[in-house]
């Protein structure tokens, strides 16, 4: 039986059905008797008669009484059996849950479950799922960090000994440089992690009604020295607009974009952009560096993905290699803003164009 | 010994390229698969170290199709990855060797050693042919039981001559194990070594063959 009401009503009626045929067959019996009593021995008088009816009456009731009174305890025995077997499934469903190793997340067999638990199972094995894939992923990004993180510690060893063997002044010398050098890449990369892990912990942040231009004019201010020594223009475009977000997460996120095609772009001109409709507040960062191919449009936002253009040819690039999380940190930031973003080609099919849509406020 | 350094981190390679040098080795360093590829496929180097996680084409791809070629050239990994399935992955693609960063670079040049020597069919680790003894580990050289110094041109070309004792090598062939890319070579160079080779370890240690190379005798069988 897949319902388990259908089985609770069945074996309930049953149950009763037998204890009333049981009663209806001794009062029926008892009545038959009584009767036969009465048309043997009919009363004589007037006042006999009615002692013999109160009589019989009473013992017809008695007779509907007393199994009735000696049925309902077994009634309710045979209810708490058929209860008890109707829940089964359920006392099957906890138990596998107590017994579960936290880290099982295998989802539990819902053949042969009951019309009414298996919804109840089908979300469990949905939430069971979802957790799942939260888990491999936690476990992806942590070992994913831990390799990115020997890199620079390996490049850091290796030049702290090339700097002990070093046979002249000018190579230690140059060793040095470039550990310091390897200790701030490992730095940056370390805040980029932190950044990011924060941001997955935490995705109730405080959100107000902000003006996107005074934020990102902020942001170009601090950016312009890196700008102006790597030789490139930055401009703001006219046009504002009101959202409503966290000023610190959407700082971080233009200034991750602005790295991104100042140091592994090597764009010469940067344009930002805030165009406000009512509903859609399109926040557009442009540069005419060397843009992602549209193949890998898709897979750069995945952590520790770089692009493959992003490589060694151009010694800017190779010298200050990125920690592969600038644009996970942009797309989980759009995400906590309920947002979407959107790569495309730059201005005039060269470089890259970032597009980040995010929800306006009136 | 002209050696391929396949790296993309632009510090982690200049580390190794200082550190290969460090050791006497010419070394060349390129920073992605395919220009890996070019480089097999244009030099004679003696090994390769390969990294793994390199852009435009994979460290385990590179060496396949070295390995496809059917190249014997010894390659050691480095790589991030330090799973046991990572290991047996590299080992069986064809990598002689594996070093898992962070690591030593003392190791390294002594893991690099110890593939150059099986690579060359010599299994004793310290050198000797002509009289000389070369031990790579300490790079010291004795002739006739005193220590002679050596400058680290002059090392690296007595060293590619004691690995094939009793093989003549051409100018050309010492060239490449002296000089990585970019290092200017000087017209008479080898000449200038080879010279100044006899002069510290006595006239006949190095051999001219007219027209084909140099070379140093085996050890005759005294």
């Amino acid at each position: 039986m897949k319902s388990l009401r259908l089985r609770l009503v069945l074996l309930t009626t049953a149950a009763v059905a037998a204890v009333w045929l049981l009663t209806a067959f001794f009062t029926w019996r008892s009545a038959l008797h009584e009767i036969e009593e009465l048309l043997n021995h009919p009363p004589a008088t007037a006042s006999h008669m009615r002692e013999e009816r109160a009589e019989l009456a009473g013992e017809i009731a008695e007779h509907l009484l007393a199994p009735m009174l000696i049925a309902l305890p077994g009634l309710a025995l045979v209810l708490v059996v058929a209860v008890g077997f109707s829940l089964r499934p359920l006392r099957r469903l906890t138990e596998d849950l107590a017994t579960r190793a936290p880290d099982r997340l295998t989802p539990i067999d819902c053949a042969d479950t009951p019309r009414e638990i298996a919804p109840l199972i089908e979300r469990l094995n949905e939430l069971f799922a979802g957790i799942d894939r939260a888990l491999q992923n936690e476990r992806r990004f942590t070992a994913d960090a831990s390799h990115e993180l020997r890199t620079p510690l390996a490049a850091l060893k290796a030049q702290a000994q090339v700097a002990l063997a070093a046979g002249s002044e000018d190579e230690r010398r140059h060793a040095l440089e470039q550990i310091v050098a390897g200790s701030d890449r490992a730095t940056h990369l370390l805040t980029q992690l932190l950044t990011l892990a924060r941001l997955d912990a935490d995705s109730g942040q405080a959100m107000h009604e902000l003006d996107l231009r005074p934020l990102a004019e902020e942001v170009l201010a601090t950016a312009a020295g890196e700008a102006i020594a790597g030789n490139c223009e930055l401009a703001l475009a006219e046009g504002d607009a009101r959202v409503r977000g966290n000023s610190a997460l959407l700082q971080s996120l233009l200034r991750n974009l602005i790295d991104n095609a100042l140091r592994h772009g090597g764009a010469r001109q940067i344009e930002i952009a805030i165009a406000g409709a009512r509903k859609d507040v399109v926040l557009t960062v442009s540069d005419d560096g060397r843009g992602i191919p549209p193949s890998e449009r898709g897979i750069v936002t995945q952590r520790f993905r770089r692009g493959a253009s992003a490589d060694s040819s151009d010694a800017v690039a190779a010298n200050s290699p990125g920690s592969g999380l600038g644009l996970s940190i942009v797309s989980r930031i759009v995400e906590l803003h309920g947002g979407r973003m959107q790569l495309d080609d730059g201005a005039g099919g060269r470089g890259l164009t970032v597009r980040i849509r995010l929800p306006g406020v009136n | 010994m002209r050696i391929l350094l396949v790296e993309d981190d632009a510090l982690l390679g200049d580390a190794l390229q200082a550190g290969l040098k460090q050791a006497g080795h010419a070394v060349d360093w390129v920073r992605d698969g395919i220009s890996a590829d070019t480089a097999l496929a244009a030099e004679d180097y003696a090994a390769a170290v390969l990294d793994l996680g390199l852009p435009r084409k994979d460290g385990l791809d590179v060496l396949r199709s070295l390995r496809a070629k059917k190249r014997a050239l010894p390659v050691l990994i480095l790589t991030a990855r330090d799973t046991v399935e990572d290991r047996i992955k590299g080992l069986d693609a064809g990598a002689d060797d594996y070093l898992v960063k962070p690591f030593d670079l003392g190791e390294l040049q002594a893991r690099l050693r110890a593939l150059l020597r099986r690579a060359g069919g010599q299994p004793a680790p310290v050198l000797t042919a002509s009289g000389i003894t070369l031990d790579p580990a300490t790079r010291t050289v004795s002739c006739a039981g005193r220590t002679v110094e050596l400058s680290a041109r002059e090392y690296a070309l007595l060293l590619a001559l004691m690995q094939q004792p009793g093989r003549a090598l051409s100018r050309a062939q010492l060239e490449q194990h002296l000089y990585a890319w970019g290092e200017e070579i000087g017209s008479n160079a080898v000449e200038v070594y080879i010279h100044h080779l006899r002069r510290k370890l006595g006239a006949d240690a190095i051999r001219t063959l007219r027209g084909i190379g140099y070379v140093v005798a085996k050890e005759s069988p005294a």
